[in-house]
């Protein structure tokens, strides 16, 4: 748990002491007595029944019901005068169900400010002093504040969360290495090459290239957005990492304008092997194979002969 | 430095340069000067670096083997350094080594095919 959504620190933090909350459940016990909290989460369900947003989440009359016994018990609990971390972890719960069903914060913001209105005339309702009932409805305003901020805390937390994954799940579809023939393999890269993608690439190839025992390694860059001295430098260090594993690297898709912007930026590119197309990259990467191949055979019939 | 075996084989007309642990700096030396007369007594035409056995390798001890590498190179000797694991490239490379013309293969078979293709080349 982060320390934010700490209890103790909370109740600091929005400045409720026990007095407050002894205010609050003294306002709840006055509200048993005449069922407010059900009447209080009936209206709401009027109201919240003439909203556009009810029959998307509402879709039977049980889950209604049922949404309406979660309510009451929620109010319950508001106005019960504890504030403790079963409190806050209640209200972590219900922000991560908002999150889940992606209840829009337009929804989930007009229906506490509904909440307000229906007890601040509840609070009325209770007749206490004059200055009771102040410090009551400011009690309340800040116990829901600090209720609001749990729950879309939770739900900024759950929207980080999902699109970290979705980041984590594009870096693995983004480096397909695909074993295309005996002995070659094919990366075609596509979108934008930064450091943490290339590390990704390398780790990647340089694996593969140890479970196939490639001996090509074609790296087809026709998809990446921009080819800058910094991306220039990525591709060198991956050709630099294959070489190293004993296997040569061709870059494929080097347009005019690509190959112009590395002339200009004075990029060396070394023993780096380049081709305009994927098509010529794969003839060469073939052609490299089959004299490999070749040398293999002429050794073996070499060594079958009587010396 | 200094934990690590060296073990010298000949295959054919190559010499196979095993290590093992570490890479010791003082073992290289001797290394180049057996090869030298190996090459003077036995023919030999080729030298493969096996590091495979080398679970790690720091830059330092990469820049001893590439040193090495060349010196036997300058005794007319063709090298491969053969065997580097995945990890340690990610790192020399990420690391901005300067790697020169320095040839590798990913196991000692491959190294041993690549010296005799290109012998025959």
């Amino acid at each position: 748990m982060s320390q934010s959504l700490d209890a103790k620190l909370l109740l600091e933090r929005f400045d409720i002491s026990p007095e407050d909350l002894a205010l609050l459940k003294r306002c709840g016990e006055t509200f048993s007595l005449s069922d407010k909290i059900q009447s209080v989460v009936d209206e709401f369900f009027e109201w919240l029944g003439e909203q556009p947003e009810f029959s998307i989440f509402f879709n039977s009359q049980e889950t209604v019901e049922r949404v309406k016994r979660l309510q009451k018990v929620y109010w319950e609990e508001f106005f019960s005068g504890v504030v403790d971390q079963n409190y806050i972890d209640h209200r972590v719960r219900i922000g991560e169900i908002h999150a889940q069903r992606d209840v829009p914060n337009l929804t989930y913001f007009a229906a506490m400010a509904h909440f307000n209105k229906l007890y601040s005339d509840a609070i009325i309702s209770c007749e206490f002093s004059h200055d009771d009932t102040s410090r009551a409805f400011t009690v309340f305003d800040k116990l829901r504040l600090l209720d609001m901020l749990v729950t879309s805390d939770q739900i900024a937390q759950f929207a980080r969360r999902r699109v970290i994954e979705s980041g984590k799940a594009m870096l693995e579809m983004s480096t397909p290495v695909t074993s295309i023939w005996d002995g070659i393999l094919l990366l075609p890269l596509v979108g934008i090459v930064d450091s943490q993608r290339t590390q990704d690439i390398m780790e990647k190839s340089l694996s593969r290239i140890a479970e196939t025992r490639a001996h090509m390694f074609v790296m087809d860059i026709s998809g990446v957005v921009t080819v800058d001295t910094a991306v220039a430098n990525n591709f060198i260090r991956i050709t630099q990492a294959t070489r190293l594993m004993g296997c040569d690297c061709i870059i494929s898709g080097i347009s005019p304008s690509v190959a112009r912007t590395l002339v200009e930026l004075g990029v060396n590119v070394g023993e780096v092997r380049t081709t305009a197309t994927l098509r010529d990259a794969l003839q060469l990467a073939l052609a490299s194979i089959e004299s490999t191949e070749r040398g293999g055979r002429r050794r073996a019939q070499g060594d079958a002969l009587p010396r | 430095m200094g934990d690590g075996r060296l073990v010298i084989t000949r295959l054919n007309q190559s010499m196979v340069a095993t290590f093992e642990g570490a890479i010791d700096a003082g073992e290289l030396g001797d290394l180049v000067n057996s090869l030298f007369e190996a090459q003077a007594r036995q023919n030999v035409d080729s030298v493969v670096f096996e590091v495979s056995a080398c679970e790690v390798m720091d830059l330092d001890e990469f820049a001893e083997l590439q040193r090495t590498v060349r010196a036997v190179e300058w005794l007319g000797l063709r090298c491969v350094v053969a065997g580097l694991r995945p990890g340690m490239v990610a790192y020399i490379v990420s690391s901005g080594v300067e790697l020169g013309t320095l040839r590798t293969a990913l196991d000692l078979e491959l190294a041993l095919e690549e010296l005799t293709v290109n012998c025959d080349e």
